[in-house]
């Protein structure tokens, strides 16, 4: 069994750089470019051209987008990857190092102000994590050359960069008079930085086990992994309530269907789980809103967010306050979340349940139930111990691929109701071609829905016994 | 034996019959065409059909046939046609008389039908110059020319208003969706251009999207799953992680990536793609897996039977072996497939135009029912009710016709569901 996981996780490996080979390619061959949107600016007002062009230069410096595909992908792997080399801007230090090395460049006249300070900081950490050498040694002297221009052009080579074109001979015109030398020293300064700066400059010595790095969103500027840990609670407690629901109310409908099958239960249940099955979300969501929470006509629910503005001075249970009745957090959550699981729930339910009547009524036909029955074993030890037990299989089939059907429907039902979870997220990240965000939605959410398919696969050996993975 | 009993006496030969007994498919079309359920699905489908393929008779703003008072008739109805408006026009009626001329053979009819299409599309798609509808307001000239007593008679289509005129409603206050009135039977939307006009129009492109993306990812599946099947080993392996990628990320979200990602009209190898066939191209590059999977199952039983040993050892093409003697014998569970198939793509092309990423200015339903709330918070109701009813009706539809396929080809279900 233990083995058998091991091969299947391994398994997943090439699974995971497929999926998000397909979706790096797709990126990289969009005319646009990654980022494109970006560029726009504020509600698509094109920006000036210099403007423009500053960003592309900043993204490209960035996230490295001038560079040839497979070194963009393979920096990418390699910075997801819990086991590869460690980027630059990975490496930290001490605190005490890092205030010594501040203090020394400080005394060294290099901290005038705050861009000059940050940046001659940025320099020789970059240099240093990239050499593995050490930050305080360092400090004092590429601190000492940075006050020599001329000679620090030397500097770029050491994280095999080349400098500027434009940077030599604008260093001579200015270095050729005495009171713009300051000048010189600031020009260099920027070009260095903008060279370190952010560059996943990998550190080729030894493979690490390294924390997985998801990356600095485009759009918004913040670790994928923060915004990942506001969103992702939200789209997993949406699921997690609606996997029970649809299982339960599933394997009811199901079930009483087969018992009663060709009368009246069994025949309209069969038409309205149809009907359910065709009703797109988006059409269901929009009426919900329009008639039910809508000031005009019912105003029933809420129209979006998880909680209502005051939620957080509520008591958690409702209870009886100064003013009569208040509905305290929990009451308030669920009455947020009602439409939305709703929206999420009954197409599942109308797939399942036409699922467990068609197995269960195999199994009912089938010779051994009527052995059972001929036996004198009672008709619903019969139906759960014998028949239901077998018709297991299909259902959790499905429910492996029930898994990125959800993390799909949530993705619409979160932008109907405006719920901030990873549907949300994903849409703006896609419409924004931020590459990072959307590379690593397509990197969490292949891993959750291959981690299904997996527990499904181990669950066939818990339900039938015939089934062995040794 | 017990057929001896029931059959004394010993039936002379003969010779075997010229006419070929029903075959499968027909007793299956037959089958499923008297389910009730089908009957429904069916008839619905062909409402939409004819009211797309007639949408420019239907919904137009351009008046059929227009008498000047200086005497002139013309009409600018025609010279607003496409190309593919005039094949599509022209072919239904020949197709339905066609369907009634039991004279001639099946495979007769469908030659006949397809080479005139042919010809009556290439004709036209030489001789008609696309419409360059650069007038802004062009649906108001006739009527301010009639207001003036300029036009004799007009003649108009039943919804007198394209599918992309705007404001066709110059109300005074700031109301831009107006709810269903006696000149717009289902209101405006929020561009006021009438409801009814671009669903109707809708109706070709729901259509279209469906068939094509559907038959594109059948096509896929079935070469992909067909390799799979028939050679096994390391095509096998490979072929199925290549399934399983697609398989492991939800096909909305890798939806949103791909059409997000191209721009309105790409350049691929040279060609221009219109929007709309970059949608179908994409929901069919998206959703073939399910094909080649049923595929690759049926191949997998069926290369080892005894009719396919025989073709391979009569040394008969690889090419006849697959397509002609294995696919029409493991067609049946894609088939299922491919008409639940439709259903899901014309919901995906509606949320994604929903989401603001699908189509743009064509009168898309999902795109409709967006408008419907947003409007500074208002909501309309009959832009939400109308094109989501269609969509839902016509997936609806689908869905009928894929159960009652599945209910016909497979007798088991049969058994059950009879008892």
């Amino acid at each position: 069994m233990l083995t058998y996981i091991i091969r299947r996780l391994l398994l997943m490996i090439p699974t995971l750089i497929g999926i998000t080979l397909v979706v790096f390619l797709v990126m990289a061959m969009s005319p646009g470019g990654v980022g494109g949107a970006l560029l726009k600016g504020e509600m698509g007002a094109e920006m000036d051209a210099e403007k423009t062009r500053a960003m592309k230069a900043y993204y490209e410096r960035r996230y490295g987008l001038n560079q040839p595909l497979h070194v963009q992908y393979l920096r990418w792997l390699n910075q997801v990857s819990p086991l590869g080399f460690r980027t630059a801007s990975q490496i930290t230090y001490t605190e005490e190092e890092e205030a010594k090395a501040k203090t020394i460049l400080k005394d060294l006249g290099l901290a005038d102000n705050r861009n000059e300070r940050e940046r001659s900081y940025a320099v020789v950490k970059t240099i240093t994590a990239y050499e593995d050498g050490d930050l305080v040694k360092n400090a004092a002297q590429i601190g000492a050359m940075l006050l020599r221009p001329k000679d620090a052009l030397e500097l770029f080579a050491r994280v095999d960069l080349t400098p500027p074109q434009t940077l030599a001979p604008e260093l001579d015109s200015l270095l050729a008079q005495e009171k713009s030398k300051r000048k010189a020293q600031e020009a260099l300064l920027k070009a260095l930085a903008d060279g370190c700066e952010g560059v996943n400059r990998v550190h080729f010595t030894k493979p690490v086990i390294k924390w997985p790095d998801l990356g600095d969103s485009m759009a918004k500027g913040r670790p994928v992994s923060q915004l990942y840990k506001e969103a992702l609670p939200i789209t997993l407690l949406l699921n997690f309530i609606t996997t029970p629901i649809i299982y339960i109310i599933a394997i009811c409908t199901g079930v009483y269907a087969a018992r009663h099958r060709g009368r009246f239960f069994d025949v309209a249940s069969g038409a309205i789980l149809l009907i359910l099955y065709s009703i797109p979300v988006i059409w269901m969501g929009v009426m919900f809103i329009g008639f039910l929470a809508n000031r005009d006509i019912i105003q029933l629910f809420p129209t979006n967010g998880l909680s209502s503005t005051t939620a957080s001075s509520m008591s958690f249970l409702p209870g009886w306050g100064e003013d009569g009745f208040e509905r305290g957090w929990l009451l308030d959550r669920m009455w947020h979340l009602a439409l939305p699981i709703v929206c999420m729930t009954y197409g599942g339910f109308a797939y399942l349940s036409k699922i467990v009547r068609s197995s269960l009524l195999e199994n009912l036909s089938a010779d051994y139930v009527r052995t059972a029955r001929a036996k004198g074993i009672e008709p619903h030890v019969v139906l759960w111990q014998h028949a239901f037990r077998n018709s297991l299989l299909p259902l959790i089939t499905s429910a492996a691929h029930l898994l990125p059907g959800l993390i799909a429907g949530s993705l619409i039902v979160e932008q109907i109701f405006s719920i901030p979870g990873m549907g949300r997220l994903t849409i703006e990240a896609v419409q924004a071609r931020d590459r990072e965000l959307v590379l690593a939605g397509a990197l969490v959410s292949g891993l959750l829905s291959m981690i299904s398919i997996l527990v499904a696969d181990l669950c066939y050996a818990l339900v039938d016994p015939r089934v062995s993975f040794d | 034996m017990s057929m001896a009993t029931t059959n004394p006496k010993p039936q002379p030969l003969q010779p075997p019959s010229l006419k070929p007994r029903v075959s499968f498919a027909a007793m299956v079309i037959r089958d499923v065409v008297a389910r009730n359920g089908a009957k429904i699905g069916l008839i619905w489908i062909a409402i939409v059909a004819l009211l797309g393929i007639f949408a420019p008779l239907i919904a137009s703003s351009d008046p059929l046939l227009v008498k000047t008072k200086a005497g002139d008739i013309s009409s600018p109805w025609l010279k607003q046609l496409n190309a593919t408006d005039v094949t599509l026009m022209l072919m239904t009626p020949v197709a339905i008389v066609a369907y009634f001329l039991k004279r001639f053979t099946i495979g007769g009819r469908i030659a006949a039908v397809l080479s005139i299409g042919f010809v009556v599309m290439v004709i036209s798609s030489i001789t008609i110059s696309p419409p360059a509808r650069l007038e802004f307001n062009a649906y108001n000239r006739y009527r301010l020319l009639e207001a003036e007593g300029e036009v004799e008679w007009m003649w108009t289509a039943p919804i007198p208003y394209s599918p992309n005129d705007r404001l066709v409603e110059q109300n005074a206050e700031d109301v831009r969706a107006k709810p269903p009135s006696a000149g717009h039977w289902l209101g405006t939307e929020s561009n006021k251009s009438s409801v009814a006009s671009r669903l109707i129009h809708g109706c070709r492109i729901a259509l279209t999207i469906g068939f094509v993306s559907t038959g594109i990812a059948v096509t896929i599946g079935i070469v992909i799953g067909g390799v799979m099947g028939y050679f096994a080993g390391k095509a096998d392996l490979l072929g199925m992680r290549i399934v399983e990628v697609f398989e492991a990320i939800p096909q909305l979200y890798l939806l949103l990536t791909f059409v997000a990602f191209f721009p309105d009209n790409p350049v691929i190898f040279g060609v221009t793609i219109q929007r709309i066939y970059l949608i179908m191209i994409i929901i069919g590059l998206t959703s073939w897996t399910g094909y080649a999977r049923y595929i690759r199952a049926e191949f997998f039983k069926l290369r080892k039977q005894d009719f396919v040993q025989s073709a391979i050892a009569c040394g008969l093409p690889l090419r006849s072996i697959l397509f002609k003697h294995m696919l029409p014998n493991g067609i049946a569970p894609v088939l299922v497939g491919a008409s639940f198939g439709v259903g899901s793509a014309i919901i995906y092309e509606s949320t994604l135009s929903y989401l603001g990423i699908g189509l743009i200015e064509e009168p898309s339903w999902g795109g409709l029912l967006k408008q419907a709330v947003g409007d500074a918070g208002k909501f309309a109701w009959w832009i939400a009710t109308f094109p989501g009813l269609a969509i839902f009706l016509t997936v609806f539809s689908y869905n009928l016709i894929g159960e009652a396929l599945r209910d016909a080809i497979d007798p088991h279900t049969q058994r059950l569901n009879k008892g």
